[in-house]
């Protein structure tokens, strides 16, 4: 299988959790990288729409208090298999590098 | 200032306007709301630093996504465009060989007054570009149709 892009992986990860808005995935993607991605709205959206296209996310009613304008996201089985493959896929090349004995240095901070 | 002016919101709608219809009629509206809460939050953050960082990062990302955008939803429009440009360039080089027109012939004042002609049409085709951009922008601003609420 070909490897996720970043900005897709990323996406369907904030997804994982529940349905989230255009700026909470956003919000959500820069909070589980320690802010090193930042997703501009071109890129959320235009990713989005290639996993709408794909049958991998798909729009939904937001809860009752939900703002208006905000269309909200969830990830489909589909989205939910390739997330889990892609998983197992980075699994598998973090167990051969630490076979391989390549250990990233400790952080600095 | 106490907040970021809003007119960076219109100016971010009339960015989205580099985008596709087809895309922008689907996500237009949600991405300007992103750039307005967006802007507020790092508004909040960091001031105007923080803001400007933003503002980059975004225009960055408008500029690469656009034309991304553009080659995946709209390759029968590049391809037209091209052809029509491709069409209005060879007419004027054909329209230049057939009556040749050599500069360096004229006087120097001449030549000022070509140089000028030419830099007065730049500027009145500008500014019509403009003028027809902002009449697009206030007439046809991409509203989320209720089909499209529905997907």
């Amino acid at each position: 299988m070909t490897p996720l892009t970043p900005a897709v992986f990323h996406i369907l990860l904030a997804l994982a959790g529940g349905k989230r808005h255009g700026y909470a995935i956003s919000k959500e993607v820069l909070r589980q990288t320690d802010g090193r991605m930042r997703m501009g709205p071109g890129t959320l959206y235009g990713t989005l729409q290639r996993l709408l296209d794909q049958g991998w996310v798909e729009a939904v009613d937001g809860p009752e208090s939900a703002d208006e304008r905000r269309r909200y996201y969830r990830l489909k089985a589909l989205g939910r298999r390739a997330l889990e493959a892609e998983v197992e896929r980075m699994d598998a090349l973090v167990r051969t590098a630490r076979a391989e004995r390549v250990v990233p240095r400790p952080s600095r901070t | 200032m106490t907040a970021p002016p809003i007119v960076a919101t219109h100016l971010y709608r009339a960015l989205v306007y580099l985008y596709p219809p087809a895309f922008r009629r689907q996500f237009a509206s949600e991405m300007a709301s992103d750039f307005h809460d967006a802007t507020c939050d790092a508004w909040h953050d960091g001031g105007w630093p923080a803001v400007m960082r933003l503002w980059t990062h975004i225009a960055s990302d408008v500029m690469r996504t656009a034309a991304t955008q553009w080659l995946r939803n709209g390759p029968s429009m590049v391809l037209a465009l091209s052809v029509a440009a491709a069409a209005a360039c060879t007419f004027a080089i054909m329209q230049i060989a057939r009556q040749p027109v050599l500069f360096t012939s004229l006087s120097p004042v001449d030549q000022d007054t070509v140089v000028l002609l030419f830099l007065a049409t730049l500027v009145i085709l500008l500014a019509v570009i403009v003028i027809l951009f902002t009449v697009c922008f206030w007439l046809l601003v991409p509203r989320r149709s209720s089909r499209a609420r529905r997907v």
